[in-house]
Parts: structure tokens; sequence; C-alpha cells
């Protein structure tokens, strides 16, 4: 908004900084809840994590006023159109968190109605894993988020647009990668995938969130 | 059940009394733990049904569940079958009616003796592909209406063909990353 305007001087920066700030300090995602993980999304909001006060998050009930999509649950065919179109329909800058193994990669549903992955059809910035994530794990993504924000924008302004813009293509790309390669190359387990990451590869299952810590409420805490 | 019963089980009055009006209807009858299951002729499905519905001795008065089956490893032909489960609240009994469709066949619609089977048909037509004549509308209920397979016919995979489901995609103007 500021860029170009203004010579380089103290005022810019510190403008885009409070602007920075208070980007992620409030972002607004969309109310738009797909399966059982929008249980965990509301819950998330609601008093006991409270993240709609402690972050500033309030849901917003039309993409044009959000600016954070959060894929909460299964995205069928069916259901693709609609969440690319409102994806679309997202003012700049928007950013997206896929929550839950069928957002990730389609979860245990490798179906003939189920994408696999909401990554296919738009760009996603942080993937929660789990089935479905707790609150907890959600609120990570989140702050994980918030990171990022500030590090995009303050590359905007110290390197420019475009370095900023390959930086998070790249960010994104790398997320990806290290999401499931192929649901066929799975495990013994449907719900058990193939994970590559800068570990190499390995199985993990997504029941538990793909990682050994026992989810809350599992009976195995 | 003592042995002499399951020697020379009685057919129930039911069974008598439908070969009685519908002679060539019936053919064939199953017990099966005390759950009676009579197979009828497609042709005669709807008369069957109504007779069943309106006569006081029966008055099947609600139609409890409807679906496709898939008999494609069970035999030759014809390929589907579509089950009924009669309910009557006055006389607290059930009855299981079935019925053979061949591919790409027809067989009545029952709803408009019971509405209920409106959404039942139309899920039975959207995963297999059974026509129900006399239905009032008659489209998918759950897959998007173009979409390009019958997915619970036995020779769909569980995934289908993502090839096609992604041209799908593309038809509604979604261009498809692809991350692997």
């Amino acid at each position: 908004m500021l860029e170009n305007r203004f010579e380089k001087n103290l005022l810019t920066t510190t403008v885009d900084h409070l602007f920075t700030w208070a980007r992620r300090s409030s972002l607004w995602p969309m109310t738009f809840g797909l399966a059982c993980c929008a249980i965990e999304m509301i819950s998330a909001a609601q008093s006991r994590w409270d993240f709609a006060e402690r972050f500033g998050m309030l849901y917003r009930a039309s993409p044009r006023q959000s600016d954070l999509m959060i894929v909460s649950g299964t995205v069928t065919y069916k259901m693709a159109p609609l969440v690319y179109q409102l994806y679309e329909q997202m003012p700049e800058p928007k950013w997206v968190i896929s929550m839950g193994a069928c957002a990730n990669f389609g979860g245990p549903f490798d179906t003939y109605a189920t994408l696999q992955g909401v990554d296919r059809i738009i760009p996603v910035d942080v993937y929660v894993s789990g089935c479905p994530p707790t609150p907890e794990g959600l609120i990570s993504g989140i702050l994980e988020l918030q990171n990022r924000v500030i590090k995009y924008q303050s590359v905007i302004t110290k390197q420019g647009p475009v370095v900023a813009r390959n930086m998070r293509l790249k960010e994104r790309e790398a997320a990806g990668l290290k999401q499931v390669v192929s649901l066929r190359q799975s495990g013994p387990a449907a719900h058990t995938v193939l994970v590559k990451d800068t570990d190499g590869e390995r199985l993990v299952s997504t029941l538990r969130g793909g990682d050994e810590r026992p989810r809350l409420g599992s009976g195995q805490e | 059940m003592t042995d002499q019963a399951q020697a020379a089980p009685k057919e129930p009055s039911i069974v008598a009394r439908l070969r009685e009006r519908f002679p060539d209807a019936v053919e064939e009858v199953t017990n099966f733990r005390s759950q009676l299951a009579i197979r009828i002729r497609n042709e005669d499905i709807f008369a069957v049904c109504l007779y069943l519905r309106d006569e006081p001795e029966w008055r099947f008065d609600m139609l409890s569940d409807l679906c496709g089956v898939d008999m494609v490893k069970l035999r030759e032909i014809p390929r589907f079958d579509v089950v009924y489960q009669l309910y009557s609240v006055q006389h607290n009994r059930r009855l299981r009616l079935k019925t053979a469709v061949d591919e790409w066949g027809t067989v009545a619609s029952v709803t408009p003796l019971w509405p209920g089977g409106n959404w039942q048909e139309r899920e039975a037509y959207d995963m297999f592909g059974i026509a129900f004549v006399g239905h009032p509308d008659m489209r998918r209920i759950l897959l998007p209406d173009d979409w390009h397979e019958f997915p619970l016919r036995k020779e769909i995979a569980q995934e289908g063909d993502r090839l096609e489901a992604d041209r799908w995609l593309a038809k509604q103007g979604i261009p498809i990353r692809l991350t692997e």
C-alpha cells in the first residue's frame, strides 16, 4: 500500500512494521467447516483455548472480509469448486491452513469422491497433521503461520515483493514435499502413509497426528 | 424351533396369499433367521408393493429402506438386485422384497407408493445406475450431476477413475496443481 510512495525512511519501515504486526495479530479466518475437523476448530475458538480473543482471530462469514482460510476437513470433488471459488474471492494477502489428514492428502478416504489433498487446487502455507488435530495442534499451526506472515512482510520490505513471492512459493513447495508422496505406497494400515522430509522417508500413522504423542481423549495417554 | 419344524418349514401365509394373487410374481422365498425375504419378478414389483401396502391384512405402510446390490460376482445375469425393506406399523411386522434388474435395465419406482423412496431410489441410481421408471426426479443425489461413473459397481476401483475426476475438476475451471 505504501510501497513506492515515499523514499525509504524511518516512517515507511515503521508503518510497514505496524501493518505487519496488525496483520499477523488479526488473521481473520473464514467460517468454513467441511467435516469433523471443524468441530476441533470451533472448539479452539471457544473459551477453553480461545484463539478468537487471544490471537485476534474473528471468524468472518464472508471470504471478502477474511485473510485466512482454514480448510478443516474432507474436500470432496463436489465441494472442490466451491473451495476454489471461496479462495479466489479472498483479497490479498491471503493464507491457507490445511487442517487434518483429509485436507492434507485425503486421509483415510482413498475413494472415488475425495480430493486427495486440498493442495491440488489451492496453495497451502501450513499443514496441520492429525485426524482430527487437537485445538493445540491447530494453534501451533496458527503460530507458525504468524511467524511466516512477519517473515514474508519483512522480506517484502527489505527485498521487494518478487523475492517475497518466490520465497513463499518455495516454502509452499517444501511444505508440500513433507506431505505424503502417495497413499498407494502406504504401509500395512490404511492410516499409514509414506512421508518424505529432511530425515528421509518413513512410514507414519496419521491416526495420532503423525507423531508418537498420543492424542488427548484417545484413551492412550 | 424344533427339529420337526426345521425339517418341514411351513410357508408363511403371506407367501401363499401372494402366490394366489400374483401367480407368476413370486420367484423365490428365503427365510433366514426368521427374516422373510421374497424375490419378486421385476415386472410385478409395483403391483405387489401396492397390494402389500393397501391390503388391510398386511398394511406395509412404511418403506424402511431401499438399496441396490451389485450381484456380478454371485450370478451371471441379471446384474443388480433392488432390495426393499418394508415395515407395517399396525401389525409390527417386517418383510424384505427383492427384485432383479439388468445392467442398464429399469425397475418401477415405488416413490408413488411411499414418498420416502424418493431419495433412496436416487441413491441407488447414483451408485449403480439403476433407473427407476415413474420416479418424479430421477437424477443423481450425492455425486455431481455430470459425474462419469457409478462408483459402487464392482468393476470400479475404490478410488474410482482419478484421471476422469480431475478432468471433471478441469471442466469446472479449476487448474490442478500437481504436488508429486
